[in-house]
């Protein structure tokens, strides 16, 4: 099992209280390059991080050696505080060059393990701080230097991690019971005694502590789908860094790829997103823009019902104006809830994967995964790149059944419950990810505390955990390649239309269960569509080549051509795209309907 | 002219060689600049003023042309990456050509009046101008050189889908009949929509209910190329640089033309560079056509919140500019015009916290026939002429040859049509003889405006000795222009550093201080941290006054640095 092979980082290096630590990303970058060697695989250099660090993709064809498939982007550790997600697109790599059958072997993969390597390696510095930015220098706390007052490591132990400082306007307390710092309760009678912030100093004398560290910018938070400006890690403006605009332009160049998979702290298959709450309906009055008026011959003062607005679209412009493309004209922006038609497929999704995490042992309650954050690389894929996009973890901080639904219900913890599981899994596991608070000085005399959860314990197990979990989840990550438009044939039917003329109706059919584009992707006008080309009779009714505007999910959609041809005729029609591949079936025109 | 010798001489006197290395070549600017012009017309520039000028290349167009910048400056009264500084540029739509002219005619004013002009020569001493005449080279280039027509060429050269039918760039417009213009089809139809105006045959007016027809209009010249049934629906681009900033930026399907990334094209991504490395920029034109406008934003109802501390700065210098440039108006774009993502207002604003107008060159109402009795029309778009009186403008100012009449065209697909219509330099575009006047207006508002820029001086207005060896020392910052150091929104969304407000001195020790909350009383608003370092800003013509509580003796320095506003110091000396 190649999934052993990972043993041996465990012995890589360690620290005393924080035990066997994660391979760096030069161990990464080497175990994937090995990879590279395989017959299936080629390994690309799509860009360079703001560090200068090679972006590797491994590029893997399909076992069965078509030339045409429709491919899967995996993206691993996009955020860079996942060190586990790295090592899973590795271990999802090996897997998908052993599969000769499945899914799994019959797409294209292209898989990026290392999305964020600047952010990746600073999980492995010392002292360890939880930190998933690049190296691109920004000024954090605007005050016109970069990196002045960073976290300390007062207690020594190479951790940063929490400082309870001793403060008399202090909120904060260590819970005698628990032993976990959470938030007095004033009703209780209880007396906050800290502040709580980063380990460390106030370097810079301005109050404030551990306010400007070394700057960068996530991966996570720069891509353009409800991208957030002025945040202090998401960059000046959506895609404005180099990792960012090498994923990008990858992407966009191949438009193979239907699906992407993304590795990291999200799980949008655990988690759903829910439809739109109040979605555009066909009745509803809208006001119309003045420019958008005059070029409709719309009155901008009054109130149309967004179906007239459709209409006169479609009269004004194109009769196949999409309803959705009513949008960008009443200037409403981008959708941030998926379509109804997609929460089909990804529901079902869903179950399944929820019923394979029970079967392999994963199904136990644990604290909940975050939702992807504003400007992340899942919700690009869905809402701007229109393919099939699912973000998943591989763990997450067990908890009792009745913690995680707390969890769901009021995700932001502020009375310690998620430390408590935290320091739980530190019991199980040597203490390792949990620090006991210890007393500390700071230059200027005040007292604090320094300790509690670890860096990285909330999204990272112990790596004692790393392979059982890589070999329960790897073959849940191969099998998510179902997940996507399947196109296995052309169905033809002849019909004669008098002599020498005929309609020949093409039906391409979709075995897989996602329609072909997405509901989205048919909005985003993404992958490049589904083309049909006839060849060898005449066509009477415009030309030979046309497209579909979507395939459904595990059915077909239907292509007439009135064409004129000899009885007998060999005729060629060939269904392609770049996502879903070629099928080319070849007919004659005769009254039996079209027999190969 | 004798004057300006003087001061150049003794400007190169006292430096290493003169301002002024070659003679500025006579330019014509009552004629459009084709691009190879526009390139050879900066590069004039720069010989003749090396050391006023830096001419540079930001990067290249999808199609290897050169974006050129030209930034004018006078290096020797201080480092040009330390002065306010003025962006201008134009042409981001490539058949809005005449954005480059007025980006070329400011640049050559500044440079040509320097030293002859005090407030110019005093300007080019003082701040820096970043000019880059034309930001979508590659089809304002082609505008000269290929058939076309004044609506062609807005995309940059970046091929896109436009009808999703999985080939790119498939079905553009043509020139079929090789006159080497793009001019409109129409067809002859009784049951058509349209019928010739009864007084210009040139002319189309839409029938009236019930009244029988005589053309269908079929739209630009040109051919279904690739069998659709659709003529002219995917031609090159669509890539609008203007709506592929990284500001509010929304995906094609939310907004045409956007691109498939923020910044994705060269263009943009070049000059998103440039900006990022200049933050000194304090105000920004951009020049497009049409319609007279001095447009802001905010750019949608999804555009940040704009502060009214920079809003009635903004209101402010448009009613300057309104005179200055009579019948153009100050609109706020998605009010006054239509709502738009991703433009290059917005990314100046909400990103970079600089203020900025678009300026939208050339009036419908320059193209005036009428008489003393024709009442001016009060909304934009009710203002444009009708199409009867550009015809008779047409007629009596440029003798006809602004439009090409209707001429019998056997087109491939259609059968019989006819081909005619507004020829090239027209509609959108300033006749030449009118250009030196617009460029000029135009050029003087982006000077004008550029006076404003934040300018700011320090005086020590007091030392105070308390006794038992310490000072007070009071200084006031002063900013004579009218564009605020830090512009509210720059300020609110933290995008810069504050200004700092310092005083240091070798023998001194700062002890306390802080910013006068009242200056009259004299009221300190006492820093906790730090009081040596004040953070503050200044408004558009305002003061802030500071004071410093020090002990020891010596020579002190205080000093005002601003991002956007430079450096300003005053020294007093502590007995």
């Amino acid at each position: 099992m190649r999934l052993l092979l990972l043993l041996p980082w465990l012995l890589t290096s360690s620290l005393a209280d924080a035990g066997p630590d994660y391979p760096d990303g030069r161990e990464v970058t080497a175990r994937l390059m090995a990879l590279a060697g395989e017959r299936r695989a080629d390994l690309l250099e799509i860009g360079l991080s703001a560090g200068g660090q090679k972006l590797r993709v491994l590029a893997i064809a399909p076992a069965d050696g078509r030339a045409e498939a429709g491919a899967v982007l995996v993206v691993a550790n996009p955020g860079g505080t996942t060190p586990l997600a790295s090592l899973a697109a590795v271990a999802l790599a090996e897997a998908v060059l052993a599969a000769t059958t499945g899914p799994a072997a019959e797409v294209r993969w292209f898989i990026l393990p290392l999305a964020n390597p600047d952010g990746f390696d600073r999980g492995v510095e010392r002292p360890r701080a939880e930190d998933g930015r690049n190296v691109t220098p920004v000024d954090d706390d605007h005050d016109g230097a970069e990196g002045e007052d960073p976290p300390d490591d007062l207690d020594a132990d190479g951790l940063i991690a929490t400082m309870l400082l001793a403060d008399p306007t202090g909120t904060w307390l260590v819970d005698p019971v628990d032993g976990i710092a959470r938030e007095a309760v004033a009703a209780r009678g209880e007396r906050g005694l800290y502040l709580k912030a980063r380990e460390g100093r106030d370097d810079d004398g301005d109050g404030r502590f551990n306010e400007d560290g070394r700057g960068g910018v996530v991966l996570d938070r720069n891509l353009p789908h409800r991208y957030q400006p002025w945040t202090v890690d998401g960059g000046r403006w959506p895609a404005d860094q180099p990792e960012s605009r090498a994923l990008l332009e990858f992407a966009f160049a191949h438009p193979e790829i239907a699906q992407v998979l993304v590795l990291g702290a999200s799980n949008t298959l655990l988690q759903v997103p829910p439809p739109e709450p109040a979605p555009l309906s066909g009745s509803q009055p809208v006001r119309v823009p003045p420019r958008v008026a005059e070029a409709l011959q719309l009155d901008p003062a009054q109130m149309y019902p967004v179906d007239d607005v459709l209409a006169a679209a479609r009269q004004a412009n194109r009769p196949d104006f999409a309803p959705e493309r009513v949008r960008g004209l009443l200037s409403l922006g981008s959708r941030e809830y998926p379509q109804v038609a997609d929460l089909a497929w990804w529901r079902e999704a869903s179950a399944r994967y929820i019923a394979d995490l029970d079967a392999n042992g994963l199904g136990n309650p644990r604290l909940p995964t975050p939702p992807p954050p504003p400007g992340s690389v899942t919700e690009w894929a869905y809402y701007q790149f229109g393919v099939v996009s699912f973000a998943v973890d591989l763990w997450s901080p067990p908890c009792g059944p009745v913690v995680a639904a707390e969890a769901v219900a009021a995700p932001p913890d502020t009375t310690g419950r998620d430390q408590i599981a935290l320091r739980d899994v530190a019991a199980a596991h040597g203490g390792h990810g949990w620090q006991p608070w210890r007393e500390v000085l700071l230059p200027d005399g005040r007292r604090a505390l320094t300790g509690g959860a670890a860096p990285y314990a909330r999204t990272t197990p112990p790596f004692a955990l790393a392979d059982s979990l890589l070999a329960a989840h790897v073959p849940l990550l191969l099998d998510l390649a179902r997940w996507r438009p399947v196109l296995t044939d052309v169905e033809i039917h002849v019909e004669a239309r008098g002599p020498q003329v005929w309609q020949v109706t093409a039906f391409p059919r979709n075995d897989g269960p996602v329609p072909y584009p997405t509901a989205q992707g048919v909005l985003c006008r993404r992958p490049a569509p589904l083309v049909l080309t006839l060849d060898g009779a005449e066509p009477l009714d415009g030309t030979g080549r046309r497209t579909l505007n979507q395939l459904p999910a595990h059915g077909t959609s239907s292509v007439a051509w009135l064409v004129r041809g000899e009885d007998g005729a060999r005729v060629t029609i060939t269904a392609a795209a770049p996502a879903l591949g070629t099928v080319t079936r070849a007919f004659v025109l005769d009254a039996t309907g079209g027999r190969p | 002219m004798k004057r300006r010798a003087l001061v150049l001489l003794l400007l190169g006197l006292a430096g290493t060689g003169s301002l002024h290395a070659a003679e500025m070549p006579r330019f014509h600017w009552d004629r459009y600049f084709a691009q190879d012009e526009v390139d050879a017309t900066l590069r004039q520039l720069h010989d003749a003023y090396p050391q006023l000028t830096e001419l540079s290349s930001l990067g290249r167009t999808a199609e290897g042309r050169d974006i050129w910048c030209l930034t004018i400056g006078n290096s020797r009264t201080g480092a040009l990456a330390s002065k306010p500084a003025m962006y201008v540029d134009g042409a981001i739509h490539g058949n809005e050509v005449q954005a480059t002219e007025v980006c070329l005619y400011t640049a050559w004013l500044l440079l040509d009046r320097y030293g002859e002009w005090d407030r110019l020569t005093e300007l080019v001493d003082r701040a820096v101008f970043y000019v880059v005449p034309t930001v979508n080279v590659d089809s304002r280039a082609r505008f000269f050189t290929d058939a076309g027509s004044y609506n062609v060429g807005r995309s940059a050269r970046v091929p896109y889908d436009d009808d999703y039918d999985g080939r790119l760039d498939e079905d553009a417009p043509e020139d079929l009949d090789g006159d080497g213009l793009i001019l409109q089809m129409r067809i002859r139809d009784t049951h058509g929509d349209h019928r010739s105006h009864p007084d210009d045959p040139r002319v189309m007016v839409r029938v009236k209910p019930g009244e029988p027809g005589e053309w269908t209009r079929l739209g630009l010249e040109g051919l279904d190329n690739d069998g659709d049934g659709l003529v002219n629906e995917d031609g090159p681009g669509y890539l609008d640089l203007n709506r592929n900033w990284g500001a509010g930026w929304q995906p094609p399907y939310a907004q045409s033309g956007a691109g498939d990334f923020p910044l994705s094209a060269p263009n943009t991504r070049a000059i998103g560079a440039f900006i990022a490395a200049h933050p000194n920029i304090g105000f920004a034109f951009t020049f497009h056509n049409y319609g007279g406008m001095f447009l802001r934003g905010p750019s949608n109802e999804r555009s940040p919140v704009y502060p009214p501390q920079d809003v009635a700065v903004w209101d402010w210098l448009g009613s300057e500019g309104e005179r200055t440039v009579p019948g153009y108006r100050y609109l706020i774009s998605s009010v006054g015009l239509y709502a738009t993502a991703g433009d290059f207002d917005e990314f100046m604003y909400a990103t970079w916290g600089v203020l900025g107008f678009t300026g939208e060159l050339t009036m419908s109402a320059d193209a005036a026939y009428r008489g003393r009795s024709d009442a001016p029309d009060s909304s934009v778009w009710a203002r444009r002429p009708s199409f009867l009186e550009r015809q008779q403008f047409n007629d009596h100012l440029m003798a006809g040859e602004m439009f090409r009449a209707w001429q019998p065209f056997a087109h491939p697909q259609y059968g019989q049509v006819e081909i005619g219509g507004w020829k090239t330099f027209t509609t959108r575009l300033t006749p030449g003889w009118m250009l030196p006047e617009m460029l000029h207006r135009n050029a003087m508002f982006v000077i004008w405006t550029a006076t404003q820029l934040p300018r700011v001086t320090v005086e020590v207005v007091a030392v105070d000795d308390l006794g038992g060896g310490l000072r007070r020392v009071r200084a006031r910052a002063v900013n004579a222009g009218g564009l605020p150091t830090l512009t509210a929104h720059a300020r609110l969304r933290e995008i810069y550093r504050p200004d700092l407000f310092t005083l240091a001195g070798d023998g001194v020790t700062v002890v306390g201080g802080g910013l006068l909350a009242d200056p009259h009383l004299g009221v300190l608003a006492p820093a906790e941290r730090r009081p040596a370092r004040l953070e503050t800003h200044l408004d558009g013509f305002a003061t802030r006054e500071a004071a410093w509580i020090v002990r020891g003796k010596g020579e002190v320095t205080v000093r005002y640095e601003g991002v956007k506003s430079g450096v300003a110091e005053a020294r007093v000396q502590l007995p």
